[in-house]
């Protein structure tokens, strides 16, 4: 099947158009990956080998055995077993060579997605022991102001994480609490989470004199008592960990908004949604009647809230509005004004034409990142190639108007030379979508000539195990470029024409170094280098050891 | 009164748009048409009380702190909320006159309207000379089912589907229906609380945990010469867990029910035994290239539940394309290609191999193809073979071609079984189903539509219309036109009485001349002033009547038949409004 199925992406590109953070598009390595995968999984030679592996899975935290776990041998050879009552397994019929093998159990942390242990099958191969490391769990419980559990109540749990760079928040897990008044967030990964409940789905009861009454009911209180995520305090939950947070809560006012959704002409169904200070959704209840746009909503704690709305009307435009709502009576007449999004095309040309350019068919991928950066509300879009040779054109649709940070990531063996909006530079410049309908085009030049940096890192005395190189380019400082340290050394590649500094640091999991006020202090510590075109450039460096 | 608009709509939190659903699931046709709201600034206190208490529907015990819910009946927003005392009472005081509808609900109990049956509710009355104090509202402890869902190896199963099902009457016969479903926790336990008391049946679709690794989690596609020998390892792990009905039977006819009475709790556990996955092998005559096709294989659980097994994404369709393909520019493949889907469950299934444009939403584009077959025989399915789909198409005019206003449904609803289908129609007035999902029979076609809209007539072309009715046969292609207009139903209200005095909480029925057409058959249950009021009547002859046994099979023509000497005879044409007296047996 060889890379043929590269071909496969050529007519394909993915969009991603956030309105906040979270890109679930695949990167186009991933997406590689789910069409090779299924053919490339096993090598026929496997059964033919004559060596064996055997080894123990074992509970990191208790050191006991762990029966009925998967053990998988991944790489040239594959294969698959279950421990046996002891912890046990064995594979048979193996060839000599490096291949990679890990183990996975319900209850245990999947540490397949994170690294693959890889091991050397020969005569003396030793018996292996795998380590499982015990999934950790939240367990909420939310006493009422009777001292009953209070049922029924909204849950959520969320990671602040950084990827590539990016500070994410996202959902890692929620539901409602049970009869009880509990809730169980399993399957989670050692880190530091929010924890919010509330607001109540519907009244528990009602208050008031004659004059002011209104329906009464749980508010959304992030743990340990907050109203929002700032002032929250994560839970730190560490590998194993069975972690308890309680919350006891009195009763408010519940308050009750009614409105129309204005503008445009609506043949679809468009419903507002809440969402708190920052971005996060309140999952509260709204309900439309589609024939007048009219909404109304109840069960809303005092507070102050966007109140947005995405409608779709076709296959292809919708239009989206927001607005500040401060909730501390019963509100009608809320007018949220909708608007076009817009469609923004994208126009990639390269320095080749012909048959050439064809060769890397997936050009890049675009990211366009609503700004101020909310939470957890992404849309995206995808769109096919239109035109042909060196000129490659695609729209990407349904636009929230805003401001929107543009990240560009082409295939390797491109960089990118220019990203122009008119005159805006998208390399150094923010992105401003005006309402509706279709924009200016945005101009990205790809160029494949690029030059490489690469050299070795030097520890406190040895050679780092892991850590990352970074490089910023002196021209675009938010087109960071990283590379895993690996033994030592280090190698980027497809970089444009330019100077850059570049930084070695020991960890990066929690460094959101796409932040260029998070990065500037780590920056006096880096070293110039500068390339051009096709050069293969060197430079060593000393490893920025960031504190604990 | 029929209760489906109460505030209870407001639980679907929504940030999602909703989409109109390719496959429109089972609904109940005509009860859910969305009323035009008024914004109403009229004042909200008034001089009337409802009063009562709430008490355990067992053993009459007051039931302390219960939650009671109060809605006005009429387009006004207005609800309230109180909590009952330790005796149990409760007392809304300086409303409105008007219709009110109540619902009480409290931890441990099962949460219910004022003497609910079904979808209906004694509404109360208020105003002068009306008794709306001192109500008795039985509120019926919960029940609980719950349980445990080990493997072979007796280690509990996660994300397990737990399917409930409950035998009821409310299609006028016995039947089971999907009632929810949950995914067992992390330790393999369910539970499913605030149950009516009522027969249960439960399903459990799972798969091991550790089978997805030992398949290639995509369909394999390749020529049929290289499609010889799947070059899938054989792990031994490759296992699924057949369909299974509580208690531990992997046919539909070793299931049994599970009673639950009010305030009772019954234990379910189910232990699942995995058996071989099986594979199907699908042959594609030809490959379009811009097609992208998506397999979908479901099992139908207990005849309604539709569980959908295996999904092919349509990306590693065009793969096949480029294995003869040297450059990656032509698709000429000689011979059939092969697409093999994995991981399948024993037992008939049905495959649909769906084919559109990519990039497009599959919709109006789409091909459908559709076969039922039992994977266990590792058969090549020829797709080439099947003639695609029927389409039931077809548009909604307006009488005098004024514009379709948005929000118009259609539905579909099979004669003998019941089975309901809905789709939206788009801004233009159309709207298409698929024909596969529907299986072969007469289906009464009606449309729910705002601003007093009605069906006035149903015309086809590629089958026969009998008023409203259609016939559906396997493959073909059905045009339908819909033609809406005002004051084309009938509607019948009245009072029920027993011994010279008014009965709430009577189950009305309105029967149609023809016995069998379930489609013409309405209900209400009689408000605290006796009153009923049945909407959306299709002009013609009935006979209604009232009946305290609410789990009576009133759509079996011969049981129905022994209450009609007793009934109400009337006669309504277009847009009239009839009221009558009925007499309670």
């Amino acid at each position: 099947m060889r890379h043929r199925l590269l071909h496969l992406l050529r007519s394909v590109v993915w969009v991603c158009v956030l309105a906040a953070t979270s890109c679930v598009v695949p990167m186009p390595a991933e997406a590689l990956q789910v069409v090779m995968s299924p053919p490339a999984a096993v090598d026929k030679s496997s059964s033919t080998g004559q060596y064996t592996l055997s080894g123990t899975v074992v509970d990191a935290l208790t050191g006991a055995p762990v029966r009925r776990a998967l053990v998988r041998l991944v790489g040239p050879q594959s294969q698959l077993v279950l421990t046996d009552e002891g912890g046990k397994f064995r594979f048979e019929n193996l060839s000599r060579g490096q291949n990679g093998i890990d183990a996975q159990k319900p209850g245990y942390t999947d540490s397949s997605a994170k690294s693959v242990t890889v091991i050397t099958i020969g005569t003396d191969t030793s018996p292996l022991v795998l380590k499982l490391e015990p999934e950790s769990t939240i367990t909420v419980k939310v006493t009422g102001e009777d001292g009953d559990g209070v049922e029924g109540l909204p849950v959520r749990v969320l990671i602040s994480q950084v990827q590539e760079g990016r500070r994410y928040l996202r959902m890692n897990g929620g539901g409602q609490t049970d009869e009880k008044g509990e809730f169980r967030a399993g399957n989670l990964t050692p880190g530091k989470y929010y924890v919010s409940v509330g607001p109540s789905l519907r009244p528990t009861g009602h208050a008031g004199d004659g004059a002011h009454e209104s329906d009464v009911g749980y508010p959304r209180v992030f743990y340990p008592n907050a109203a929002e995520l700032e002032g929250a305090v994560q839970v730190d939950v560490n590998s194993g960990r069975r972690a308890r947070v309680e919350f006891v809560l009195s009763t408010v006012p519940l308050y009750r908004i009614s409105g129309a959704v204005v503008g445009g002409t609506l043949d679809q169904f468009c419903r507002p949604r809440l969402t708190d200070g920052s971005g996060v959704d309140m999952a509260i209840g709204v309900r439309v009647n589609p024939m007048t746009g009219m909404f109304r909503s109840g069960g809303i704690p005092g507070g102050f809230y966007t109140l947005v709305a995405n409608c779709i009307i076709s296959g292809e435009n919708s239009l989206a509005g927001r607005m500040p709502l401060h909730v501390d009576s019963d509100l009608g007449n809320v007018n949220l004004s909708v608007a076009p999004t817009a469609s923004i095309p994208v126009i990639f040309r390269t320095n080749q034409s012909g048959a050439d350019a064809n060769k890397n068919h997936f050009l890049a991928t675009i990211l366009l990142t609503r700004k101020p950066s909310t939470v957890l509300q992404h849309g995206n879009a995808w769109s096919q190639w239109e035109g042909e040779g060196a000129e490659r054109r695609v729209v990407v649709r349904r636009v929230e108007p805003g401001l929107y940070s543009v990240d560009i990531r082409p295939n390797s063996g491109w960089y990118v030379e220019s990203a122009m909006y008119g005159s805006i530079d998208l390399l150094t410049e923010d992105l401003t979508v005006p309402e509706g309908g279709a924009t200016e085009a945005i101009e990205i030049a790809l160029k494949n000539d690029g030059a490489s940096v690469s050299g070795t890192v030097r520890g406190r005395g040895a050679t780092p195990a892991s850590g990352m190189v970074l490089l910023v380019s002196g021209r675009a400082p938010r087109m960071v470029k990283e590379a895993q340290i690996v033994n030592g050394a280090f190698t980027l590649g497809d970089l444009a024409p330019g100077s850059y500094r570049a930084l070695a640091i020991d960890r990066t999991d929690d460094l959101e170094y796409r932040n260029p006020e998070v990065l500037r202090d780590y920056l006096t510590k880096a070293q110039d280098v500068t390339v051009s075109s096709k050069q293969e450039s060197r430079v060593d460096l000393e490893l920025v050891q960031r504190e604990k | 009164m029929l209760e489906t608009l109460a505030w209870v709509g407001l639980l679907v939190a929504g940030s999602a748009v909703q989409n109109a659903s390719r496959a429109g699931g089972p609904v109940l046709p005509q009860t859910q048409v969305a009323h035009q709201e008024k914004q109403s600034n009229i004042a909200t206190t008034g001089a009337f009380r409802i009063t009562g208490r709430v008490v355990n529907s067992m053993t009459n015990a007051p039931v302390a702190g219960a939650y009671v819910v109060i809605n006005a009946a009429s387009a006004s927003n207005f609800s309230r909320t109180v909590r009952a005392g330790t005796d149990g009472s409760f007392a809304f005081t300086q409303i409105l006159a008007g219709r009110y509808v109540l619902m009480a609900r409290r931890k441990g109990y099962v949460e219910q309207m004022f003497l609910q049956h079904e979808q209906f509710t004694t509404a109360i009355l208020v105003g002068p000379s009306l008794n709306s104090e001192n109500l008795v509202f039985p509120l019926a402890p919960e029940g609980v089912i719950s349980g445990e869902v080990t493997d072979e190896a007796g280690e509990p199963v996660h994300s397990a589907k737990m399917l409930l099902f409950r035998e009821d009457a409310g299609d006028g016969r016995h039947m089971k229906h999907f009632k929810e479903e949950q995914n067992t926790e992390e330790e393999g336990r369910y539970r499913f609380g605030s149950l009516p008391s009522g027969d249960y049946y439960l399903a459990v679709s799972a798969e091991p945990w550790y089978a997805q690794y030992a398949r290639s989690n995509s369909s394999w596609i390749g020529t049929s010469a290289a499609a010889q020998e799947p070059e899938i390892q054989n792990s031994g792990l490759d296992l699924v867990y057949p369909i299974t009905y509580y208690p531990n039977a992997t046919e539909v006819s070793g299931a049994a029910s599970i009673r639950v009475d009010a305030g009772g709790s019954a234990r379910a556990d189910v232990r699942l035994v995995p058996v071989p996955a099986l594979r199907l092998r699908l042959e594609v005559d030809k490959i379009d290239l811009r097609a992208s096709r998506e397999i979908l294989v479901s099992q139908t659980i207990l005849g309604t539940y539709p569980d959908e097994e295996r999904v092919s994404s349509g990306l590693t369709m065009s793969t096949a394309a480029f294995q003869d393909g040297e450059d990656g520019s032509a698709s000429q493949l000689s011979g059939p290609v092969i697409m093999e889907v994995d991981g399948l469950r024993p037992g008939l299934s049905s495959v649909e191999i769906i084919t559109g444009e990519p990039g497009k939403a599959l919709g109006s584009d789409e091909v459908k193809k559709s076969v039922r077959v039992d994977p266990a025989g590792g058969q090549t399915i020829d797709v080439g073979g099947i003639a695609p789909s029927g389409v039931v198409s077809g548009i909604v005019k307006l009488e005098g071609n004024a514009s379709v206003p948005p929000g118009v449904l259609v539905f579909l609803r099979e004669e003998s079984s019941g089975r309901a289908f809905r789709q939206d129609v788009d801004s233009a007035g159309n709207f298409r189903f698929f024909a596969d999902e529907l299986e072969p029979g007469v289906y009464e076609v009606s449309s729910a539509a705002p601003g007093g809209l009605e069906l006035r007539s149903v015309s086809a072309s590629g089958t026969k219309v009998t008023g409203r009715k259609i016939e559906i046969s396997n493959g073909s292609d059905l045009r339908l036109i819909l033609t809406l207009a005002r004051g084309v139903n009938a509607g019948v209200k009245g009072i029920v009485e027993r011994g010279g005095k008014p009965a709430p909480g009577m189950m009305v029925v309105l029967v149609p001349e023809d016995l069998r057409d379930l489609a013409e058959y309405r209900r209400d249950q009689s408000d605290s002033d006796g009153s009923f009021s049945m909407n959306l009547v299709s002009p013609g002859k009935y006979t209604v009547v009232a009946l305290k046994d609410w789990d009576l099979e009133w759509g079996k023509p011969e049981v129905i038949q022994g209450y009609l000497a007793a009934g109400t005879s009337v006669e309504v044409g277009s847009g009239q409004e009839r009221e009558i007296k009925v007499t309670a047996r």
